[in-house]
């Protein structure tokens, strides 16, 4: 098996997961969507792992040197952790999202098949590099669900709003809708929206752990050391950091729950600065991450 | 709208609102009287970062943590400070305070803090110190190694410490998730921190035909290390794919890929469309010599300095040839030879690529033992507590490189940092597992209050 065949499983494994994903706003009985949406993505794993194994033994070595070999993997662990994801806590919108992220790097390797023979730059040649950046992506998403339960529970905190936050509740209120519509909770009071944020900070935070130790365990690999505040490093820290603290803060004052929501939405703050701001800061001059300018 | 501000502040600054009336008399209650909280939490971070500041501006210098075996010392006796203070002193206020919320939300805010500090200043690079700047004698420009730093860090692992101890004594398997988080980030962070000043990390060459030595010289310091070993480079190997062909257009100096996408790797007889032309190679040596000054003609050979050459056909869209010759990527010794297609495009041959370099490496170790290994990336090597790597060569002389970069390093406390990620991670994976801690606390009360509500 060679890229040849790539095209052939691609479009069969992104038609399973593309109904898998449109099933999951359909209005049918829960546990048989929940059957048929394992089934579709189980079945697109399998295609996608029976691809990889083939190449492998193609290449005679695993497939993670090229960008498009790096995407591959992508996909595969998007499905899978999606798929344990979504048997653990039954959140469609999880499933949705990870089906979608697959797809789109499904769709970066149909367009692009020149990148194949590209070679990394020989830092990201690590075998931690992937599960790094899936988790990475994983954790990103959760914690962005986890900021608009937040800004929910908030615009439900104050409900003599004037014209601008009405005006934030009608930008944001078809998001909701479609959370609610896949996460099949009714949310009615603040501890009720907390309950469902706690719960998802709590899978974003694993996963952020794990990227967190991954890319030490990496930068060792790479670079020698596995810690050397780097910037961006440091502001990967500190988003940790802040989750932490409403993690501990949520299990003491249960009560304040305005202060918890405000707290959560605005950790977010952090987890984007960490993300798009760590480029623009003064101390980036000097940081190894920064990928972007070489690219 | 005024409310919104006013609880947004409130959070910024987790300083408490109070809102009913058991609670604002707490508010009244004086500064470290009756249980400490967050405000004391404040006041103390407060403190810290004053005190390291000025401690910074005495000093002057980057802090160091001691060497072994004094940081051994030191680490095993504040872990059991903790233990014993906790088991012995708990009901007393600081110690009670210190494994609360309250103490862990304000330290991990402090140490938040100088993270973010050290995220937004540019920091000079390490070992670089600065003569009479402000900036850098009170810490804020090395602030890996300041006081300030230092400080925060001792506060939140000094919290951190006491929490693991009170989540882990009385033992309850329910919080066995929990213990294994916060027991892997102490260790992590303590023995980081402690071993950071026995680890060792240097890059040197070693040249064709040098003498056994075991001082060497930093590659990119020019300081000096003792390795408790001698080493000799027996031999350097490399070996190499075989060189890619490229058309380039001249204007712009773009390299085109062939019709297939694929690259086209030289090979004996193969053939390949771009564009409008089809070229094919017709003899093909990886190690060849020029054998007359006009690059006519080469010869195969293994001769030092010699290089890859190709001898091609171009041919039209009607099939006829109307180009060929001999093409060479050069090198350090000879200049390289392209192929002319037209005005615009010539067809160029790349330097060929490593595919494994490999050192052949001899070690003589104290008492007159020898040992030969040999050193591939990704593949290294320790010897006498030192871990050697192979990382690079001259890569301008390619096959021919005249020595070998070795990267050696030395961290003996990394089997420690590592158990402490592989708790962490295990901590994660729990807490993946469980979620939400508190509502599955709530439901469980639930549970139990119907239960007794039934039960009577
Ligand atoms: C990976 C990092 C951490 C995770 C995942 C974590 C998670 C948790 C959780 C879930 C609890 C509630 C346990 C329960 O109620 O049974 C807790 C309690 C606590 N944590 Fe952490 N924590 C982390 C790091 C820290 C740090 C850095 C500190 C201190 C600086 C800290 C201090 C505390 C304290 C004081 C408690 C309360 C213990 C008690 O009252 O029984 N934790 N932590």
């Amino acid at each position: 098996m060679n890229w040849t065949n790539f095209p052939l499983a691609a479009y069969s494994a992104s038609a399973l997961l593309i109904l898998a994903f449109g099933l999951l706003f359909f209005p049918i009985k829960r546990k048989l969507k929940v059957t048929l949406a394992n089934l579709l993505t189980i079945t697109a794993l399998i295609i996608f792992i029976i691809f990889i194994t083939g190449l492998w033994i193609h290449l005679e070595r695993p497939p993670l040197r090229t960008k498009g070999e790096t995407r591959l993997w992508y996909s595969v662990f998007l499905i899978l952790l999606g798929i344990i994801t979504f048997n653990r806590w039954k959140y469609f919108w999880f499933l949705a999202f990870t089906n979608l992220m697959a797809l789109v790097f499904i769709f970066v390797n149909l367009a692009h098949p020149e990148t194949y023979n590209k070679t990394l730059m020989p830092a990201l040649q690590s075998y931690w590099f992937v599960p790094h950046v899936i988790v990475y992506i994983l954790s990103y998403a959760v914690l962005g669900v986890s900021w608009l339960v937040s800004i929910k529970g908030l615009i439900k905190s104050y409900p003599n709003l004037n014209v601008f936050g009405k005006i934030i509740s009608i930008i944001f209120y078809p998001i909701f809708f479609i959370i609610d519509i896949l996460s099949d909770e009714k949310n009615e009071d603040n501890h009720k929206i907390l309950k469902m944020a706690d719960d998802i900070v709590y899978i974003g935070f694993a996963f952020l752990t794990l990227g967190i130790t991954f890319g030490a365990l990496w930068a060792k690999e790479a670079w020698g050391n596995y810690w050397t505040w780097d910037p961006k490093e440091t502001w990967a820290l500190l988003t940790l950091l802040v989750y932490l603290i409403y993690i501990h803060i949520r299990t003491h004052h249960k009560n304040r729950t305005k202060l918890h929501l405000w707290i959560l939405s605005i950790s977010f703050v952090f987890l984007l600065s960490a993300w798009f701001g760590v480029n623009y800061m003064p101390s980036a001059k000097n940081s190894v991450h920064t990928y972007s300018q070489q690219e | 709208m005024f409310s919104i501000i006013k609880d947004f502040l409130v959070c910024f600054f987790i300083f408490a609102k109070k809102r009913n009336v058991v609670e604002k008399e707490k508010l009244k209650r004086k500064l470290f009287h009756g249980t400490w909280q967050y405000k004391e939490g404040f006041v103390i971070s407060g403190l810290l970062i004053l005190l390291g500041i000025i401690v910074g501006f005495i000093t002057k210098n980057p802090i160091n943590f001691p060497e072994f075996p004094l940081n051994l010392s030191i680490s095993i006796s504040y872990s059991l400070l903790i233990i014993v203070l906790y088991k012995f002193e708990r009901e007393q206020k600081i110690i009670k305070w210190l494994s609360s919320i309250p103490a862990a939300v304000t330290s991990t805010v402090l140490f938040a803090v100088t993270s973010a500090l050290l995220g937004i200043i540019p920091q000079t690079d390490p070992g670089v110190i600065l003569k009479n700047n402000f900036w850098f004698d009170i810490g804020f420009k090395h602030l890996s190694t300041s006081w300030l730093l230092g400080l925060s860090y001792l506060f939140f692992l000094t919290s951190l410490g006491f929490a693991t101890v009170k989540i882990a004594y009385p033992f309850k398997f329910k919080r066995l998730g929990t213990l294994l988080s916060h027991l892997g980030l102490y260790i992590i962070i303590l023995a980081g921190v402690a071993g950071s000043s026995d680890a060792k990390r240097t890059y040197f060459v070693l040249n064709n035909d040098a003498a056994p030595t075991n001082i060497v010289k930093d590659f990119f310091s020019d300081k000096q290390y003792k390795l408790p070993f001698k080493l000799q480079l027996v031999k350097f190997d490399i070996s190499e794919y075989n060189p890619k062909i490229v058309l380039v257009e001249k204007k712009t100096n773009n390299l085109l890929m062939p019709e297939s996408n694929q690259h086209f790797i030289i090979h004996k007889n193969d053939e390949e469309k771009f564009l409008d032309w089809k070229i094919k190679i017709k003899t093909f040596y990886k190690y060849a010599y020029p054998s007359d000054s006009l690059y006519q003609e080469f010869t195969s050979t293994n001769a030092f300095a010699s290089l890859p050459a190709a001898e091609v056909e171009v041919y039209d869209k009607n099939d006829s040839i109307i180009k060929s010759g001999w093409m060479t990527c050069g090198n350090f010794a000879w200049s390289r030879k392209n192929i002319d297609v037209n005005n615009n495009y010539y067809f160029a041959m790349l330097q060929p690529e490593a595919k494994e370099f490999s050192s052949h490496v001899k070690a003589f170790l104290p008492g007159e033992n020898t040992e030969e290994f040999s050193l591939k990336v990704n593949s290294p090597k320790v010897v006498e507590g030192w871990k050697l790597y192979q990382t690079s060569y001259n890569e301008q002389m390619g096959k021919w490189s005249n020595y070998s970069l070795i990267e050696a390093g030395k961290d003996p406390w990394l089997p420690v940092v590592y158990s402490g990620i592989f708790l962490l991670i295990a901590g994660a994976f729990y807490i993946f597992w469980i979620g939400s801690f508190s509502s599955k606390k709530e439901e469980e009360e639930e549970k139990n209050n119907n239960l007794n509500e039934k039960n009577q």
